[in-house]
């Protein structure tokens, strides 16, 4: 199996708060990987790491390695590192625009002008993330008249237009209802196909479900990391066991 | 998987964006640096030109002179030729003109932002709120304006009745209701806001203790808004030490001083600097730039002093 | 005791609060009691100097009669076409008005004797005297203190005007309106790119540390200047510095408009700052995470969403431009001027009523009548501003 990613030996801080402890994972391509566990254990902080969001906040200090196709993030630009590795967010955050402008928006950036090239990436986009029969009549619509759910597979559309390689979900579902949460969990079936997806979830049901490895992380640190159904029937830490069976989380 | 995009990136793409971003982050930061400046600039030039009269000899009719400058921190006269400037009584008059406005302007806006908030009927309370407003929009030559037009004719009107002559009611008194009339506004708007803002949970608990709403009102609301409308005062005491054109109005420019009598013609800092402009040359003008050295310092230090009383009185809760 | 305390305070409150509608309801009766009688197209349009002018009209045409309109109380010459009326000056004084010029008059392309340019007669221009001469040579004067009736008669008699001395009255305004307007449109032009840039700046790209907050608190400290000391500053910084780059000489409309876009920096910096700050980051993360760099984030993203709050305060700047006195008597200068250069001196609406009111016979009319013009503008910004902040909050309700 191809590995994607290879985080080795890595240390994160905010200031004075040591958020991430030597931590050592590999991602393996086309494989939906689950990180689980309590809050602030550090599962979305070492997801930002994927695609470097984590510049963006001051007073980040990393120790360690992340390699992304066998070279360093850090060597990589980080915006065409983000090309590669995109990302939906917890809360759906399509831009005030419209659903065309919305999913146009990555490819616009990248200096592609072609109406109709784009509505190609536009189209294609949309089926791949199961949207396109609910919104192919209102594309110029604005994207925020949306349900919650459509907005979230709008963002995810949106990510897809990117032709990335990998995708990180941060608590996708948390903000969605049962139904709308189905879908995606859904549609992340599909994708994985074609990408490889990083999924950050509070609810272990649905890392059950859906992931094919999973990662559980504590204080820090990764306390177990194996297939899912193995983690999950015979989970090799107590620590693990305790999360799983509901003692504490 | 159909690859649109991929083929179609321009790798030199990403590098021109990052250098954009270079360039731009660059751009905006000496923009905001500029910015910055402008308050620096501002001190600097006030400072060269104003300490000019005390330090660099002038020639007025063939002989050189300077300025005197304890005599002009200390002086009770404000021009005797050639060379003698005093603006210590100036310092003083401003300082007396805007507490006798405040005296006026912070009871009445207090009293007012009440009505507005608490205790006049909600459409009421918005109308008066929105009266404020435009008085707080109107510029101050308009001040000036009926300055000269009512309120001098109305000094007048009570300074014969005290059988006082007054100089067709040009005086301390006019100079002193306008001023109060002009940050009235600013100090209701923000007093409102402040006792808007005090939250249901205290209001609701004295209630609940029998209080009645009066009480309520005027012990707990005030004071629980006190610092909200110490800030209100703050920013009126900085118009009205800044205040120019509508005093120049009614002011009078006094030659001496200190006047304390309210039907007596007054002159402050921001008069001297704005009446009486003759040349754009020479000591008569950069003397004016010596008095906003003082009117800046003035400022600052008036600044400094209420801010302090303001976190005294917020510990005070 | 407690109850007649308690009422008297309320009392107190209604006492005060009325006061406050007192003095605007004052402010309002004076400024328009004084001043509405003098409002008029003319007075938006008209040059505030009067202007004397001394005409003449040779050529010897076909004589037409014209129709007379029949205006009350005027005295019509057929042969001309124009009619005059007896009236009064605002000094009292009896003057001599033309009420009426016929549209095929040939009093519309008289010649100016001096300059040799184009000159028509227009409704509400005074005349003071005419000599009219007859094909036989004959000269016919009519003089104004004669009455209208003897211009008429003298016009009557006279086939060609040798010397018709004509005034056009003052008292307009359109120089300073358009000073203001010039103001505006300079002033914005060079505030706003700096004041949105800083603003940018200052939430999107800088550090959190001591350097970045002590730039935003100088930038605050601004705000709390006096505006006459700005003045200063434009006196001695921006003056000399337009001098030598545009070749003014002494004050001019951009050496006040420099000195009013840094008075107002605050402010624009300010509003803009709170606008971005309500958009969510979340908007900012989502570009970034699609590969858009910083700069695309700002123009396709941020600076969208901040566009009310950067109308706002262009609507702000635009009030605070028009009521500014202080500043621009010492950055421009108080000379009245009948046309808007900028690189000359000229006054805005505001400074043209302090030079009205400062000289030894102040003009409370023509104040007033320009204050209500001020009144009027600053009352459509208050409400447009209102509605550009309703509009923004449904932006923020999301």
């Amino acid at each position: 199996m191809e590995k994607i990613f290879k985080v080795s030996n890595f240390n994160l801080s905010y200031g004075t708060n040591h958020v991430l402890k030597d931590v050592n994972i590999d991602i393996y391509k086309n494989k939906v990987t689950a990180f689980i566990g309590p809050s602030g254990c550090g599962k979305s902080t070492l997801l930002r790491c994927f695609n470097r969001m984590n510049d963006l906040i001051d007073n980040c200090i990393m120790v360690g390695s992340i390699d992304y196709q066998g070279g360093d993030v850090n060597n990589i630009n980080a915006m065409e590192l983000r090309t590669k590795v995109g990302m939906v967010f917890q809360n759906p955050n399509p831009f005030p625009m419209s659903i065309y402008d919305n999913i146009a928006y990555g490819p616009r950036c990248q200096g592609i002008k072609s109406k109709s090239l784009l509505n190609k990436i536009v189209v294609d986009a949309l089926k791949k993330a199961a949207l396109y029969d609910e919104v192919s009549g209102r594309m110029k619509e604005n994207a925020l008249s949306l349900s919650g759910g459509q907005q979230q597979r709008l963002c995810i559309a949106r990510c897809i237009a990117m032709e990335p390689e990998v995708i990180l979900m941060d608590e996708p579902t948390s903000a969605l209802d049962p139904i709308a949460t189905l879908k995606i969990e859904e549609l992340i079936d599909k994708l994985k196909e074609d990408y490889t997806i990083i999924i950050v979830t509070h609810n272990m049901q649905q890392a059950a479900r859906i992931s094919d490895y999973t990662a559980f992380f504590m204080l820090g640190e990764i306390v177990e990391y194996n297939e899912t159904t193995e983690l999950f029937k015979n989970p090799q830490n107590k620590k693990t066991e305790d999360y799983i069976t509901g003692r504490f989380g | 998987m159909g690859k649109y995009l991929t083929n179609q990136i321009n790798p030199n793409n990403i590098k021109h964006r990052a250098i954009n971003d270079k360039i731009t982050k660059a751009i905006f930061m000496a923009i905001t640096v500029l910015c910055a400046l402008v308050i620096v600039l501002i001190v600097i030039f006030v400072f060269i030109k104003g300490i000019s009269p005390f330090i660099n000899d002038y020639i007025i009719d063939g002989i050189s002179y300077r300025v005197n400058f304890w005599g002009f921190l200390r002086g009770d006269f404000w021009f005797q030729p050639p060379n003698i400037y005093g603006a210590g009584f100036i310092i003083i008059n401003t300082m007396y003109v805007t507490l006798l406005a405040l005296l006026i302007a912070v009871p009445t806006s207090v009293f007012t932002s009440l009505f507005i908030s608490k205790i006049a009927p909600k459409k009421v309370g918005s109308i008066v709120s929105y009266i404020v407003e435009l008085l707080a929009s109107i510029p101050s030559i308009i001040y000036g304006l009926f300055g000269v037009g009512i309120i001098t004719k109305i000094v007048k009107f009570f300074a014969g009745l005290v059988n006082y002559q007054s100089a067709g009611g040009i005086s301390t008194l006019a100079t002193v209701l306008v001023l109060a009339i002009m940050i009235i506004p600013t100090i209701t708007m923000l007093s409102t806001t402040s006792i808007n803002a005090v939250k249901k949970d205290i209001i609701n608990g004295s209630l609940a203790l029998g209080a009645s709403v009066t009480q309520t009102n005027f012990k707990v609301v005030l004071t629980s808004a006190k610092s909200g409308i110490f800030a209100g005062v703050i920013l009126g005491v900085g118009r009205a030490l800044g205040e120019a054109t509508a005093i120049s109005m009614v002011a009078g420019n006094a030659g001496g001083g200190p006047t304390f009598n309210l039907f007596d013609t007054t002159r402050t800092l921001t008069t001297t600097m704005l009446l009486g402009l003759k040349e754009t040359l020479g000591l008569d003008y950069d003397i004016r730039f010596s008095v906003g050295i003082l009117l800046i310092i003035i400022i600052l230090l008036t600044n400094i002093l209420l801010n302090v009383v303001k976190r005294k009185i917020g510990k005070v809760k | 005791m407690r109850k007649i305390k308690e009422i008297l305070l309320n009392a107190i409150t209604y006492l005060f609060s009325g006061f406050e509608v007192l003095v605007l309801g004052a402010i309002l009766v004076y400024i328009f009691s004084n001043g509405f009688s003098s409002l008029s197209l003319e007075l938006l349009t008209g040059n505030y100097y009067e202007k004397v002018e001394t005409l003449e009209y040779t050529r010897q045409e076909t004589i037409k009669d014209y129709l007379n309109p029949g205006l009350d109380d005027s005295y019509f010459s057929s042969k001309w076409g124009i009619s005059f009326i007896d009236t009064e000056n605002k000094a009292g004084e009896k003057i001599v008005m033309i009420n009426y010029v016929d549209e095929y008059s040939p009093l519309l392309s008289m010649t100016n004797s001096s300059t040799k340019e184009y000159a028509s007669l227009v409704e509400k221009q005074v005349i003071t005297k005419v000599i009219l001469e007859d094909l036989d040579g004959n000269m016919y004067l009519g003089f104004a203190k004669n009455g209208a009736d003897s211009i008429a008669e003298a016009f009557d008699k006279g086939d060609i005007i040798t010397n018709l001395v004509v005034t056009t009255s003052g008292g307009g305004i359109r120089g300073s309106l358009l000073t203001t307007l010039y103001l505006i449109l300079l002033t914005l032009l060079i505030a706003l790119p700096l004041g949105v840039g800083a603003a940018i700046y200052l939430t999107q790209y800088a550090p959190k540390n001591k350097i970045t907050s002590i730039m935003q608190s100088m930038i605050d400290m601004t705000s709390g200047i006096p505006s006459i000391i700005f003045g200063l500053v434009g006196a001695i910084v921006f003056i000399p510095f337009m001098n030598n780059l545009i070749g003014s000489d002494g004050g001019s409309i951009a050496s006040g408009a420099l000195t009013l876009a840094i008075m107002l920096l605050p402010i624009i910096i300010r509003t803009t700052e709170e606008a971005i700050n309500v958009i969510p980051t979340t908007y900012r993360n989502a570009s970034l995470a699609l590969g858009a760099s910083s700069t695309q984030t700002t123009f396709k993203v941020i600076l969208p969403n901040a566009l009310g709050g950067i109308l706002t305060s262009v609507l702000l700047s635009i009030g605070r431009i028009i009521g500014e006195s202080a500043a621009l008597i010492y950055a421009v200068g108080t000379a009245i001027k009948d046309t808007a250069i900028i690189n000359q001196k000229s006054t805005s609406l505001a400074v043209h009523i302090w030079s009205l009111m400062s000289g030894e016979s102040p003009n409370f009319e023509l104040s007033c009548a320009i204050s209500i013009v001020i009144l009027v503008i600053v009352l459509v910004l208050s409400i447009i501003t209102k509605l550009v902040a309703k509009k923004l909050n449904k932006f923020e309700v999301e």
